[in-house]
């Protein structure tokens, strides 16, 4: 005879632990349930499993069961803080339908056409993908348009004649930009 | 399912309300208040924070009552968004140790007002508030699902199925979370005399 607790049962009792607890509950078919009450007749550990569940649940119905009262105050308090957050609700619901589709729910008819045929005629969303892609269309043939033609040769070329007479010091002076271009200072 | 005359009658009023006779909603929260704030309060052990779930409840309810299905029971639609907000709390709740520790507190007073008072025994008092409160403490140490699962039913004595539809999962799910509920509640609570 098995007369271990559940923490120690051994493997053998693995297979009915996990019907003791729908075994209690009524939960558990017949043919299982005479299968089980013969396992508990010969092993002690589960039959103490199984009283200790039994307990675990009165206590636990007894202990928690139950609640502090409410008075009729408190829950006319409740009901009218629940009425006006309903309030709120319903006037942004509104608000909000009529924001959106306007006077009635035009919604239906914008997408689905007439009525209630949303399944029927669901010609919304193709016509909403075709007007897209026209846009993308449009958008990028002005993209195209307003770009600026490639650089054709060096910027800004331009002759610069220095007079002879000019003195040394008084000439622009010529230094090597960044890039393949040269920077002329006529700050002298 | 539906077939009961409370269901029937729940039924009844969730089409009045949906064709727009506002009184069927007042005659739902009047029926169901106290079984939602029973529920809350069982999970968050708090007064106040079950008071305002079952607004929450309520108030959820009448945006979706549209959405409920009349193939299920209407309380059992309420117990799965009791359930939820109760849980959501419960999380929140332990972002924020010191809202748990003031809820404990307001739980250990309401546990000693609770012990029987026809037990003159001071020692037999002492005994019964202690294990109020080592069971509710075990509880609390569960998991959010096994504490679902638990409290379901042991306490509110939902079947398996119920509790299945409450919780949006399968017989064997709530079986299995069941057990493990059991087994680890027992070995927390394994010092109790009365275990």
């Amino acid at each position: 005879m098995n007369d271990k607790p559940f923490s120690q049962s051994n493997s053998a009792c693995a297979e009915y632990d996990f019907l003791i607890g729908p075994y209690i509950d009524d939960e558990l078919p017949d043919g299982e349930a005479a299968r089980l009450e013969k396992h508990l007749e010969l092993c002690q550990g589960c039959k103490i499993l199984t009283l200790q569940f039994q307990k675990l649940d009165r206590l636990a119905k007894s202990t928690m069961g139950l609640v502090p009262p409410v008075s009729a105050e408190e829950w006319g308090e409740v009901w009218s803080t629940l009425q006006g957050r309903r309030a709120i609700i319903y006037r942004d619901g509104d608000k909000r339908r009529a924001l959106f589709y306007g006077d009635g729910d035009k919604r239906r008819a914008l997408f689905y056409g007439d009525g209630d045929k949303r399944r029927a005629l669901p010609w919304g969303v193709p016509a909403l993908s075709f007007a897209a892609l026209v846009l993308i269309g449009i958008w990028l043939g002005w993209s195209l348009i307003q770009k600026e033609p490639e650089d054709q040769g060096p910027p800004h070329v331009q002759k610069v004649e220095i007079d002879p007479s000019t003195p040394e010091n008084l000439r622009p002076k010529i230094r090597q930009g960044e890039g393949d271009y040269v920077i002329i200072d006529f700050s002298g | 399912m539906g077939s009961d005359p409370s269901d029937r009658e729940d039924l009844e009023k969730v089409t009045e309300f949906l064709s727009g006779k506002e009184t069927a909603f007042e005659f739902l929260f009047d029926k169901y208040r106290e079984k939602v704030y029973a529920v809350a309060f069982r999970f968050v052990r708090d007064k106040e924070d079950a008071l305002e779930i079952v607004q929450d409840v309520f108030l959820r309810a009448y945006q979706g009552l549209a959405k409920f299905k009349t193939d299920s029971k209407f309380f059992t639609w309420l117990y799965r968004i009791t359930v939820n907000r109760a849980i959501d709390l419960l999380r929140s709740r332990k972002s924020r140790p010191a809202v748990e520790l003031a809820a404990r507190e307001e739980q250990d007073n309401f546990e000693a007002n609770i012990a029987d008072p026809r037990s003159c025994d001071p020692a037999a008092l002492f005994d019964q508030k202690e294990t109020g409160r080592l069971v509710l403490n075990a509880v609390s140490q569960l998991s959010d699902k096994h504490q679902a699962v638990f409290l379901l039913h042991a306490v509110e004595e939902l079947s398996y199925k119920e509790i299945a539809e409450v919780l949006g999962c399968s017989i064997g799910t709530v079986m299995s979370r069941l057990f493990y509920a059991r087994k680890k509640l027992q070995e927390l609570l394994a010092g109790l005399s009365c275990l």
